[in-house]
């Protein structure tokens, strides 16, 4: 915080304006205040305001026993609020060790990888509108819909899905939706395309993300960027490469990674993981086995022994872990999570120093933050 | 020949407008404001240029000096925030300022008494040509017919007055490399060299 | 003075209107009574049609991103626009306390004043269609599109806001960029009209039975694109991006005041569309609209109003296309534009034409005669392959290698991304 006051209450500087984008700020993708110090227009520093969205679940956690604390955790990235659930689930049930039946693993991996399908259309729908395509936004949003219609048959929530329990699902698939979602993977890589015809070889496209908000591999895993950002410098590393959880290790994908660490790369790297994604779900809805989706021995009362646990998955935005100490109890003692924007967020003052004011906007939609998830 | 009718009227108008204005400006507290009232009395000017039948010169003054100087002032008076001047009136300087422009606008008068011999309310300017009608003939040229004017002066400009209108354009010429060459920094010529 | 601005004396049929023919004196009709009408009537229907531009807006956007767009006020929401302009009417007229109160209230109205001027002078039709015709038509359109730069500067100035003043900061160098270069890209057009009057640089293209466009697709070109950048439309709509600036100059304002602007920048649009159509597309010429109507007659008149609406329109919608395709220049990329691209383009434009015309004129392909010209059938071929072959591609060459150091338009190629094939556990 003191650095903020500095920034807000400058010595008397005729060069320099300060100009504090947000809270309420169109494309600051929620309530996160920017502090620009601007020369002209060029940010000469830049101060992220981060809390206006604090709901203390880290500390509701340490009150609530086990199986009341997963709907929290749909109200943390509300966006994928599917990979939140699963990992939160999963680390309880490493913490149990329990395994579960094949059947819900390969349910749950369709479900995130359409969660991590609907969370990058939005995300390109909102990074294509700061950067000015209004046109894509709406494509995006129309991609999304069918999307929120599955989950909405599924979960009974559009936006806080929720079905995962400790030990499997909640219930087992509705009638036609493996149809519904063949259906909508048939029709998706022709409006990836449409998408990319817009964009991909747009001029200005190319000339407001092209050498934008670079930063190089070795900086990139200094500040802990994952998912995209950290992919688009260069770096192959993707949690469900590295360490499989659920039944990634049987499903063939990519990780698609970039060259430059620019703005362009990270779009193209999102862009490249839908495909992967609907490639996943295609083989995962093949392979769909019969069978329960609870696991028999999953307990009635969650009691994890008492220890320190981490676990963490790929999320659509990057890495998302969860560290957990038990005393043994119903309850955790300590609930830490690790979310992937917070972090990625970090970058942004890296990236934006010697860029104009609109380079930030187009940096801050391609780090692709939700402040759900850094406020918690 | 005499101001009669609208033209009179429009004439009294304007340069009322455009004197008043012209005080209000050096008066006015903001920059902003003085700005503002400058556009005014330009824009009367260009009416009184029209009276006199220079179209052509009451629309380059509109464009050059409203649209193009008036805004870049604006522009600098916005980039520096120019605080409002503390109202004093009557400082020393403002009593021989006026002292001065009173001075010079006796002297003024008296030389267009002189010139125009006592037929103080004349202006010197041709009789407007009579308008043919074209009426009858739509695909005629018409305004041809009413105005020369631009013709003329690109005629002049470029015959008669070509060298002085050469350097005219060779002096922007060095004023336009040498402000590019003074506002470019050491960072951006590392850039683009 | 009026005979200077009021040439197209009242049409035979207005003129013999029998209550106006007993009571007024024919000169006061023909200069007072019959401009008046056409004022009242052009304003009607350009407020008419500015605000059913806005509805075009809205309906050609929901097409173009598979919405439906606004259908619950009247059929089909025809009746859209006046809900709006009622809503704004009602509002409450807010200014800020800190705001300078004279300039920000009269800063809306310099815009929306200077966009109306400019249509006293565009020949919506032939013959008495057309208000009044000037010597310095296209002069007078562009100086008083100037003055419309004021009202935006002063609006984001008075605002008392930093969002306002980036806003008309950006604008003002936007503004006064763009206008060079779209003066500079009118030029090639005046060397074959010959004359700034606009009604008759469509009779001189009559006379040719020729579009300039054909002589002309570079102008074109610098003309059309700096007049979307002169309305601040997107893909030059830096001045109120919303992304960035909130809503640029007018952030500060609501009701009334904000739809002046709102109206000033639609009129704009018709008034760039309007001269882009006069000076490059022929205006109300049609070629074999002659053969239809007589020449002069009031059918050929009415002909030729809806041959520029159409026209006008047609531009019109191209500017929406392109609104709702394009993503936003950045500012400095956009000035990049202008400066390294735009003007230097117009300014090889008007060397290449005025080379083509002397040559042309050398190898007696045309005659200039009495500040006409004369072409022949072999000079429109001339003027024309030279125009299309030559002027085009050796701009754009010339332009790529001088700029190739240019640092946001030195953009890699796009190549496919690597991916890992192998599995690493």
């Amino acid at each position: 915080m003191t650095e903020i006051t500095d920034i807000t209450h400058p010595e008397i500087d005729t060069n320099e304006m300060i100009l504090n984008m947000g809270p309420q700020h169109p494309s600051t993708h929620g309530v996160l205040r920017v502090a620009l110090k601007l020369d002209g227009e060029v940010v000469t520093d830049l101060d992220c305001d981060i809390g206006y969205l604090h709901r203390g679940v880290e500390k509701i956690c340490e009150h609530r026993n086990y199986q009341m604390i997963a709907p929290y955790f749909d109200r943390t990235d509300y966006i994928a609020a599917v990979s939140n659930g699963l990992c939160y689930v999963e680390t309880i049930e490493k913490a149990l060790a329990l395994e579960i039946p094949l059947r819900a693993q390969y349910l749950r991996v369709i479900l995130t990888e359409l969660n991590r399908l609907s969370s990058h259309l939005l995300w390109l729908a909102t990074h294509a509108l700061d950067i000015g395509a209004v046109t894509v936004f709406l494509w995006a949003f129309r991609e999304r819909e069918e999307l929120l219609k599955i989950f909405e048959n599924f979960f009974g929530a559009r936006l806080t899905c929720h079905a995962f329990r400790i030990g499997g699902m909640t219930y087992d698939a509705y009638d036609g939706f493996q149809a519904e979602v063949k259906d909508f993977c048939d029709r998706f890589p022709k409006r990836l395309e449409e998408y990319e015809t817009l964009l991909n070889t747009n001029r200005i496209w190319l000339s407001r993300t092209v050498g934008i908000g670079i930063i190089s591999a070795d900086a990139a895993i200094d500040i802990g960027l994952t998912g995209p950002p950290l992919r688009g410098s260069g770096v192959e590393w993707d949690i469900r490469k590295a360490h499989p959880y659920e039944c990634y290790a049987d499903l063939e994908f990519d990780i698609p990674y970039g060259e430059n660490g620019d703005t362009y790369d990270r779009y193209l790297v999102r862009m490249e993981e839908m495909r992967q994604s609907r490639r996943i779900i295609l083989q995962a809805l093949e392979k769909l086995p019969d069978g329960p989706i609870m696991a028999p021995k999953a307990p009635k009362v969650v009691k994890p022994s008492i220890g320190e646990y981490y676990h963490s998955i790929e999320s659509p935005k990057g890495e998302l872990g969860i560290y957990l100490v038990s005393d043994g109890s119903t309850q955790p003692t300590r609930l830490r999570i690790r979310p992937p924007s917070f972090i990625n967020l970090q970058a942004l003052r890296q990236m934006s120093i010697g860029h104009l004011v609109a380079d930030v906007v187009a940096i801050i939609g391609t780090l692709d933050i939700v402040l759900g998830e850094i406020d918690r | 020949m005499k101001l009669v009718g609208l033209e009179a009227v429009l004439f009294y108008l304007l340069a009322v407008v455009a004197i008043l204005f012209a005080i209000f400006m050096i008066t006015a507290r903001s920059a902003v404001h003085s700005a503002l009232l400058l556009i005014s009395t330009l824009v009367a000017t260009a009416g009184l240029y029209l009276l006199v039948h220079a179209e052509f010169v009451a629309g380059v003054q509109i464009l050059i000096y409203v649209g193009g100087v008036l805004v870049l002032f604006i522009f600098v008076i916005m980039l520096v925030n120019a605080k409002e001047e503390d109202n004093k009136m009557f400082t020393r300087q403002l009593l021989i300022g006026g002292a001065l422009t009173f001075f010079l606008g006796l002297g003024i008068i008296a030389i267009l008494l002189q010139t125009q011999k006592g037929n103080f309310f004349t202006l010197a300017s041709p009789a407007p040509p009579k308008i043919e009608q074209a009426q009858n003939n739509p695909n005629l040229s018409p305004s041809h017919n009413i105005s020369q004017n631009t013709i003329k002066i690109g005629q002049e400009l470029y015959t008669k007055t070509v060298l002085p209108f050469e350097i005219a354009s060779l002096v922007l010429l060095v004023a336009i490399i040498g402000a590019v060459r003074l506002a470019r920094e050491r960072k951006q010529e590392k850039i683009y060299d | 003075m009026l005979e200077y601005l009021f040439f197209f004396t009242a049409p035979t049929w207005f003129s013999s209107l029998p209550i106006l023919k007993d009571y007024i004196d024919p000169m006061v009709l023909d200069y007072l009574v019959w401009p008046l009408v056409q004022i009242g009537l052009l304003l009607f229907v350009v407020l008419t049609l500015v605000a059913y531009l806005t509805l075009a807006e809205r309906k050609i956007s929901a097409w173009i991103q598979v919405r439906i767009g606004p259908n619950r006020v009247g059929p089909e929401g025809l009746l859209q626009p006046l809900a709006d302009g009622i809503k704004l009417l009602l509002k409450e007229d807010l200014i800020p306390l800190k705001a300078d109160r004279e300039v920000f209230i009269i800063a809306p109205i310099i815009a929306m004043v200077a966009a109306l001027v400019a249509l006293a002078v565009i020949p919506w039709g032939a013959a008495w269609a057309t208000i009044s015709n000037i010597d310095i038509g296209l002069l007078f359109i562009l100086a008083v599109s100037s003055l419309g730069v004021l009202g935006i500067i002063l609006g984001g100035w008075a605002s008392n806001s930093k969002y306002s003043l980036l806003g008309a900061l950006r604008s003002a160098a936007q503004m006064v960029s763009y206008e060079v270069a779209m003066g500079l890209a009118l030029i090639g057009a005046l060397m074959f009209t010959k004359t700034l009057a606009l009604q008759d640089m469509v009779i001189t293209q009559e006379r040719l039975h020729i579009w300039n466009i054909l002589f002309q697709p570079l102008g074109f070109l610098i003309y059309l694109i700096s007049g979307i950048a002169e309305t601040n439309r997107a893909p030059f709509d830096l001045p109120e991006a919303e992304s960035e600036l909130v809503a640029g100059y007018h952030t500060e304002y609501s009701g009334f005041r904000f739809s002046l602007f709102f109206i000033a920048e639609y009129a704009n649009m018709l008034i760039v569309s309007a001269i882009a159509v006069t000076v490059f597309l022929g205006g109300w010429y049609l070629p074999g609209l002659s053969y239809l109507f007589t020449p002069g007659s009031t059918f050929f008149v009415l002909a030729s109003i809806g041959v520029f609406g159409l026209k006008t329109l047609a531009l019109l919608y191209l500017f929406f296309w392109i609104r709702w395709s394009l993503p936003r220049y950045r500012y400095d990329q956009l000035m990049e534009l202008s400066w390294k691209w735009m003007i230097p383009a117009a300014l090889a434009n008007i060397m290449l034409t005025a080379t083509f015309l002397v040559l042309g004129q050398e190898l007696a392909l045309i005659v200039s005669q009495n500040n006409m010209l004369e072409i022949s059938t072999l000079g429109y071929v001339f003027l024309i392959s030279t125009a299309f072959i030559v002027t085009v591609p050796l701009t754009w060459i010339m332009l790529g290698q001088i700029n190739k150091n240019s640092r946001d338009f030195n953009l890699r190629e796009v190549q496919p991304l690597p991916m890992n094939r192998t599995i690493n556990k």
